[in-house]
Formats: C-alpha cells, structure tokens, sequence
C-alpha cells in the first residue's frame, strides 16, 4: 500500500478544507459562540475548571457532537451530490480515503469545543484551566467521535439522502430527552445515551465533580467500544464493496468493540441500580429545582421493616478517625426513653456500610438499623449510655436532574462531605414522622443534643475541616444543642470570620461569596435586635456548592449557638453582584429569621420549640412567620425610620393589592404587616420586641382557631401586644 | 492492453441484464454500441470493478476484474455516463485530487495534469473554478482525469451525450489520438461515435452481443439493403411497417427518404452502399434472430 498513506492525507486535506471553507462553517461556530456569550456573560466568577465541568462544558460537547452529526453528513454526501463518487470508486485503494475524510468531519467538529475552552481561558485561572483541559478534550473526543463514525457509516452504508442528517441530530438529541421519559426515568442505563457528557453531577470549587464511583469510566469505555465498532463495520463494508472481501480482522475487532461497550453498559448500569436498590434506602435527590418527588424511600425496604421503637438522643461524642485506610468511628451516645413505656431495646439508624467493632452493649446491625439490648429494662425518662465503635467508608450517591447520579457523601483522601442524610452517626429514627411523609427531616433529631466532634487526619491527606457545630478547637467542634451534623472537609476550604460571620466557602468562591456574606450580616444584626432573648455566638454562612439548604433543601435548622445558612454559591454570587433585593430577601431575610424565630422559642418553650410538625409549621408554613418575615425586610431596608417603613410598607401592600387586580387585601398577611406597623409608630423598638416575640410564641391551633377567619382580631391582637410593652 | 470478456452474466433481481457475453478487445479504440438499455453500461462498470458481475470471466491484460480490483484500477481511466466534479474547486485542484487518488507521485503531478490537460485543450482553464465550466468542457475534463496515472486502458461511458456538434466532434478527434496510445472502450448509443473513432465494434442488444467486428463489417450487415426513394406520405404509411427508417426530408409535397429493408420500395428505390448506422439498424432491427458474430 504505497500510495494509501498519501491517499489519507490529501483525502483528509481536501476535506478538511471543503468542510473549513464553506461558508456555513464559520457562522456556526459564531453561533456556538454567541450561545456562550449568552449563557456565560454573567457568570465571570466561574472558574475555568468550573465552566468546563459543568453544564457549559457539557454543551459545549454536545454542540461539537451535533456539529460532528451534519459535518459528517454533509461530507459525506458530497462525492454523491456531485456525482463525484462513481468517478472516484474506480480509483485504487482500500479504506483510506473514507478515514482520512471521516477523521476531517471529526477534527472540524471537536473545534467545536474552542468556544467553551476560549470562556474557561478568559475566566481563569490558568491553573484551573490546565487541570481540566485534558480530561476534558479526551472526554469530548470520545463522545463526538461516536457520532460522526455512526453518521459516516449510515452514509457509506445507506445512502442516505441529504435531509435526513439534520434528522439524526434530532435524533441524536432526542436520545437526551428519553432519559426523562418514563419508563426511562428509572433505568440508569439511560444515563448512556446523554450525548452531552457521561457522569452527571454538580459541581463545586470545594470539591469539583463528584461523580459517581467508576461510572465515568464505564461510559467512557462504551463510547469507546460503540465507535469503534462503527469504524471496524465501515472499514468492512468498504473493503467488501471495494476488493470483494472481509478483511480477516474485521470479525474480531467488531466482535472485540462491541464485547467493550456491552461489557461497559452492563458495568455502567451495574453501578448505578447497585446504588438504587443495595446501598440507599433513601434515594436523595438533590436538585437546585426539583420538579419530580424530591426524595422517596426505596420499596420495598431493602433492610427489612422500619422498628416502631423511638428514643432520643441528649448527648453525642464523636470521634472520627480517617489516619488509616479504613475510617473509624466511635460515638458516646447519653439515650433517654421519652416513650410512656420500659423498653427492651432501642433501634438506631446507621450508615448501611458501616460495621460495628465494639459496643457497650449487646447490639446487632443489620444493614441501616443498629438494635442494641437494653440491660435492664429502660424505664420511661431514663437514661442509658451507650459506646459505639464502627468503621467503614461513606460513600452514598443521590440522584440529580432527575436521570444521574454523584456522590454525595464521602471520605476520600481529596475531601469529605458527610451530611446527616449518610447516618454517619447513629441516629434515632422516627417511624411517626415518615408516616407524616417528612422524610428528610428522620435525619434530624427530634430534639437538639449537646455534640463533640473530635476529627482525627490523616498525616498524608490533611486539609481544614468544617462543621455546622461551632468550633472550639483543632479539628474539634462542640454545640450546645444540635439537631444534626455536617462535617466537611477539603483542601479548597476557606473560613472567613467577618465580625460575627464565620463564613465557609472555596477558596476559589471566596470573593464572590463575600459581598452577600457582608449582607447576610448587616441583616442579621438588624434582626438579632428584634429577637433580645435569643443568645447567639455570631452566625455561619456556609456557600459550597449546589445547595440551596441542608439538611432540607431549603432550609437549614440552626444550632443553640448559631443561625446557619448553607445556600447556593450561585445564589449568594448573584446576591453580591446584582444586589437583587427579592432574592435577598428570600434567600438571607427568610433563612435568618427562621433561625432566629427558631432559637427565640427554644430560648422560651426548652424542647417543645424542637417538635415536629410545629417547627415545620412555624418556620415555613405560617402565614404569621411569612407577614412578619416582609415586614422585617422592610425594616431593615428603611434602616428604622418610621416613616420610609410606612411607605414601604404601603407600597408593599398596594403591591399585593394590584395583584389581586384591585381587590381589597385583608388577609392574615397584610393585618400583621399593618398591626406591626401600627406598633412600631407607636411603641418604637420596644413595641415591636413585645410583638414579635408573642406572635413567634402563638400556636398553629391558636392562629386557625382565633385568626384565620378573623384577621383584623389578629391585627388588633398585635398592637395590643406591642402595647403590652408599655 | 488485451482484454477477455469470457460467459459473462450480470443479473439483477428481476433483470438479466448481461447473458453470456464473450468477446475479446485487443487494443486501439473499440466501440461498445447498442440501443439504451442493452446492458452497455453495466459491462463498462464490471470492467471498471463498479460492479460484480454474476458469473464469467473478465481479465484485463494479467489482472482479473473480479479478484484482483485494484490492480486493475491502475491501469485504468475511466469516464462514466454521468459524473460530476466539485465545483468550489479549480481544474487544477481537482485534477491534483485525482492524480493523488490515483497514486501519481507529488513531484510528477503537475506535469502530468498539464499533460493531461493539454490533451484535452483546457490548459488555459486550469485555475477555473469548475462551476463556470460548459458541459462540453466538463467532459473534456472528464477525459483529462481519466488521463492521469498514463492508464493502459481508457473506459468511455456515452461520452458525447448532450454535447453539442462542435464538441462532439472535438471530442471525437480527441478520441482519435488517444487510441493510437491507449487501448480506448468507447460505449455508445451514437453511431457516428463508432464510425469516426473506433477500429473495431460490438453491439450489445438485450444483454447479448449481436456483433463483433469492424465498423466496415457492421456496415456490410446491411448490404443490399439500403434504399433512397420518394414518396407520398400515403404510400410511406403503407409500406413504414416493411422497413426500417434511417433518415426522411420532406421535398415537394413528398418525404425523401433512405429505407433499410430487403426489397425494393414499390420498385422505385435506388439502391445505395452502406454505412455503418444502415448496417447497426439492419442488425438491431432483426428482432428474431441473431445475426452469426464475425469474431476476431
């Protein structure tokens, strides 16, 4: 084969110009960039990894996939369309000259992923972007590859006409809208045919793409195997029509290819329904919108019936130990019997991975629940000790944008995230409160308990730590009162104290996140005033990644020392470029009075505060907390004085007013709003104390019995109130 | 270049288009003729190793057509019936493509595609785009690519269909000098294509040769049976389904006409020697017999 190698090149230059040339060529990669430009002119605090890594990144794939698609169509119609092909069949050679056109359709295409690379340089930093270019060009390569040998081979195959290529690519694309159709939805081998790019996760600058085990791999190696497979079938199919025989490796290597991407597939979805049906009977979703169910318990219980036995917890020392290759863990656990009757047992929540090494008392794990023998029975509003030793990795997944999944807690030498929902410690669980249909909240304790969280590192591995617990030392956190815990770990972590703010982040977010964290504390010192009873020691502002709330979505219980926030760095970012008052307003006003709402009735009512559903109501539900939650943003933005209030405040409501097209307003809301008001002009700083406080005080079965038909006894019940002061 | 065409068959699904063919083309110019759907185009692409043939033989010079393809495309220049270039590209690029394509070395290409060129009057043109070229010019292009690579043996598909008479017959002079260097398989449904290029002849008709020999032969197949008379158009209606119509001229309220048939027109026809196109239609319009092949 002398010639074939000048066959491929000139065969690949010729079409690498025809394709390059032509005038459709350059206007689409302007439009590729212009969808950039759109997509990113605001997001100028992404890192270059970040852009890459996420969904720009991964519309920047499948835009070069779908280009591949009509590059390789229109290449591959055009010896046909110019009724060139029967001219060049009898020319000699083998396979060379479709390769050398069909790896030109790939190279015109994979410059396609310029435009997302040319955002990531001009975000920076360059470390960030050399970090990510190769696995990001070798990840784009395989799955653009794909497509183009698949159109190539349909072509040479086929025939098919020129119409029907931009057909494929809305087939092509469609393939990423099956993943969301039932029955697709539940089959994570759909997860495949994201022609975007495999391994779907969020992603952070703490921690970058948490994807799920070695499903990347697997879904890269399918896409290896599939185009392959199609360039082994075009190599036969050519050499059949050109030399009338099958070239002796063909049978092998197609045989090889599609034993890969089989095998791949099978791994792929072997990995993922593992994660469904073996290791998390709580399958978390976790996105910023969740529009399907935002977490079900998997059915039936993969570790046989929920125990109808509750306990609480009062006191917790944690010691966590990752200095060796196996995590170990031993808790203290100061359990107290709230039931009416003696116990026999109590039953415990535990990470299912988790192996129990030791304990105080005769206990047996079987999967997540840890039942432990009481020595003598447990009388009703006693106390038993209980030491526990444990070891094992966590390592649990949840599914995001409703098809994929990631990691979601972890240990890993890189970091660790471990939330309440991977029962890392043991937790008592609460049938009454699934029976209520509050799933996320069976990780929370019913009533807060004191904590120590002492973490032990590994020498090789340290990076700085990070809890929701206040911290008192090296590696070490301490809280009064807790009703969950969040450890998090990871060598991008910063912690940033501005007066009273610890404000934890990524090191790379640090800036962006800075202006709303300064906000977040000019809000919460002007709402600590209204709240005197409550005694906090300063307040935590945690920006990490995709969460708008933990453990909840969208809302963060506080500690007894602390309000918490955990929200959104894209949220906050916007918070501090913008300066987006509604959003401020939900995202910081809400989440600050809730915790302070929160821990104003702790101060008053001990742990009855704590109870659910109360709690649920009274900070979320309650149209009193919702009315006084505006008001208060208005205060706060008229910086006090009555009278910028009042025309807030008027505004507001004739707000509400045009709304309701002109209807008067006299629900529960505007009485609050107006009764607020009304104690304000009248009683001062004093006044509104008095009020809030009794309003944060009145029960849901108060509200619905006086209030919720008769709003103006609730407004006059307010001013009495604030009156009361006096 | 000698080539063996030995039983050849080529059937499609409902259609023989090929029925044991044989014959034999020892060099010079040799024209392929027959009416559209003979099967002439279906034997120009099995020798050109487009095609498969059923079962038969075919070898061009020490290659077979069927098991050695690519060494058969070497020694080939072919022109199909239909082709096209791309248009966005000059006469010299192309040409440069194809002389790649056809394994013509880097440093000999320019010189062989203004050879090529040359051959076919289009060396003026060479930086072009082909998309402003005539039809004709396209086909004289056509010749210079399947000039490239010196072929043994050049295959020409209907080259002069929808050229107009002036290239046409430059087509045919250059026709004419190719054979003295190449072995040239001209197919055609046009017999003056024949009569002026072509040394030796076969016509194919219904997938089967009915002749091969020379173009004198072809025209001696109608031998004392060529007529020109005058008649009225009655009279021409009644004896039409007698005889075979080679060319009509209306002359004063009467059609001239030269007639193909084995007797004299109403006895007022004048007999004429014949030529080639007399001899083709006199064969082709046998309808029920085959006319014994003078063979090679």
């Amino acid at each position: 084969m002398p010639n074939a190698g000048e066959r491929f090149r000139t065969s690949l230059r010729l079409a690498w110009r025809q394709i390059t040339h032509h005038w459709s060529y350059p206007l689409a990669h302007l439009i590729v960039l212009a969808v950039f430009f759109i997509a990113l002119r605001t997001a100028e605090d992404i890192s270059a990894k970040g852009i890459l890594e996420t969904i720009p990144g991964d519309i920047g794939i499948a835009l070069a996939s779908l280009a591949g698609i009509l590059i390789a169509g229109a290449s591959a119609s055009r010896s046909p369309g110019a009724k060139f092909s029967e001219l060049e069949q009898s020319f000699p050679g083998g396979s060379e000259v479709i390769l050398g056109r069909s790896l030109a359709s790939f190279m015109a295409s994979i410059l396609f992923l310029i435009e997302p690379l040319l955002f990531a340089v001009l975000n920076g930093p360059w470390d960030s972007f050399l970090s990510e270019l190769p696995i990001y060009l070798a990840e784009g390569c395989l799955i653009v590859a794909l497509p183009v040998a698949l159109v190539w081979l349909l072509a040479h195959r086929s025939g098919l006409p020129t119409w029907s290529y931009p057909l494929l690519g809305m087939v092509w694309l469609g393939f990423f809208g099956l993943g969301y159709l039932t029955p697709f939805y539940s089959n994570p081998a759909f997860g495949l045919l994201n022609f975007m790019r495999q391994g779907g996760s969020y992603y952070s600058e703490m921690w970058g793409r948490l994807l799920l085990d070695e499903t990347p791999r697997w879904a890269d190696l399918f896409y290896v195997g599939l185009g392959v497979a199609a360039l082994v079938l075009l190599w036969l199919v050519q050499t059949v029509r050109r030399l009338h025989r099958v070239p002796a490796a063909t049978p092998l290597l197609l045989a090889a290819s599609l034993v890969l991407s089989g095998f791949s597939a099978v791994k792929y979805s072997g990995i993922t329904s593992d994660w469904l049906t073996n290791h998390t009977p709580w399958v978390q979703t976790i996105d910023s919108a969740a529009y399907g169910p935002r977490q079900h318990v998997a059915e039936p219980y993969p570790f046989g019936e929920p125990p109808a036995v509750e306990v609480d917890v009062r006191n917790y020392d944690l010691t966590l130990d990752f200095s060796n290759e196996t995590p170990k863990f031993h808790a203290t656990l100061e359990l107290v019997n709230d039931q009416d009757r003696a116990l026999q047992e109590v039953v415990l929540l535990l990470n299912g991975r988790l192996a129990l090494t030791e304990s105080s008392l005769p206990c047996e794990k079987q999967g997540i629940w840890l039942r432990c023998s009481a020595p003598e029975p447990f009388a009703p509003g006693g106390t038993l000790r209980l030491d526990l030793s444990y070891e094992g990795t966590v390592h649990e997944a949840g599914m995001i944008l409703s098809r994929d999944w990631q990691l979601k807690d972890f240990i890993l030498d890189e970091g660790l995230r471990l939330s309440p929902q991977a029962a890392w410690y043991p937790i008592p669980y609460s049938p009454s409160l699934e029976d209520q249909g509050v799933r996320n909240d069976i990780f929370l304790l019913r009533k807060p308990a004191h904590v120590t969280l002492e973490v032990i590192q590994s020498a090789s591995h340290p990076y700085p730590l990070a809890s929701n617990l206040p911290s008192i030392g090296t590696n070490r956190f301490e809280s009064q009162g807790a009703t969950w815990i969040f450890l998090i770990g990871s060598p991008n972590l910063v912690e940033e104290h501005m007066g009273d703010i610890r404000l934890v982040t990524a090191r790379a977010d640090l800036q962006a996140v800075k202006g709303a964290a300064e906000r977040y504390r000019d809000i919460y010192e002007t709402y600590r005033t209204v709240f005197p009873a409550v005694e906090t020691r300063g307040a935590l502002v945690m920006a990490l990644g995709e969460e708008l709330g933990l453990p909840e979505e969208t809302r963060t219980p506080p500690t007894l020392e602390q309000p918490v926030i955990v929200s959104s760095r894209y949220v906050l970012w916007s918070m501090g470029a913008w300066d987006q008052s509604l959003s401020a307003e939900y995202y910081l006003g809400d989440a600050i009075l809730g915790d302070l709402w929160q821990l104003n009735r702790a101060a008053q009512l001990g742990d009855e505060a704590w109870s659910y559903p109360t709690m649920l109501w009274q900070v979320s539900h309650s149209p009193v907390w919702d009315a006084t939650s505006g008001f208060l943003w208005e205060y706060y933005e008229s910086g006090g004085d009555a009278l910028a209030l009042a025309e807030r405040i008027d505004a507001r409501l004739a707000a509400r007013i045009a709304d309701r097209a002109g209807a008067p307003d006299d629900s529960p809301s505007s009485q609050v709003v107006n009764g607020l008001l009304q104690v304000y002009q009248q009683g001062g700083q004093a006044g509104l104390v008095h009020a809030i406080n009794q309003l944060s005080l009145m029960s849901e079965e108060t509200y619905n019995t006086l209030y919720a038909e008769n709003p103006e006894a609730l407004r006059q019940w307010i001013v009495e109130a604030g009156n009361a002061a006096h | 270049m000698n080539i063996e065409i030995y039983k050849l068959n080529k059937s499609y699904k409902t259609t023989r288009a090929l029925q044991e063919v044989s014959f034999q083309i020892p060099g010079g110019v040799f024209g392929l003729l027959g009416p559209n759907g003979a099967g002439k185009t279906t034997l120009m692409r099995i020798l050109a190793t487009l095609l498969a043939p059923s079962s038969g033989k075919v070898r061009i010079g020490e290659w077979d057509v069927t098991r050695q393809p690519n060494e058969v495309r070497r020694l080939l220049g072919y022109l199909p019936q239909e082709f096209g270039f791309f248009g966005n590209l000059t006469a010299f690029e192309m040409l440069d493509y194809i002389a790649a394509m056809k394994g013509v070395p880097r440093n000999q290409r320019k010189t062989a595609i203004e050879s090529a060129l040359v051959s076919v009057g289009l060396e003026d043109r060479v930086r072009q785009n082909i998309r402003t070229y005539s039809g004709g010019m396209k086909q004289r292009l056509g010749i210079a690519q399947a000039l490239l690579g010196d072929p043994s043996l050049l295959i020409v598909d209907e080259p002069t269909a929808g050229l107009d008479p002036e290239e046409r017959i430059r087509f045919r002079g250059i026709m004419g000098q190719l054979g003295s260097q190449h072995t040239v398989l001209l197919s055609t449904h046009i017999v003056a294509d024949i009569e002026a290029s072509c040394d030796r002849v076969a016509v194919l008709q219904r997938g089967r040769v009915v002749f091969n020999g020379t173009p004198a032969g072809l025209a001696a197949m109608a031998q004392g049976r060529v007529w020109d008379v005058e008649l009225d158009q009655a009279e021409w209606t009644a004896l039409q389904s007698r005889y075979h119509l080679i060319s009509s001229r209306p002359q004063n309220g009467h059609v001239h006409l030269r007639l193909v048939g084995t007797e004299n027109p109403l006895g007022r026809g004048t007999p004429r020697s014949p030529g080639v196109e007399d001899g083709y239609v006199a064969l082709i319009s046998n309808d029920n017999q085959f006319v014994e092949v003078e063979h090679a």
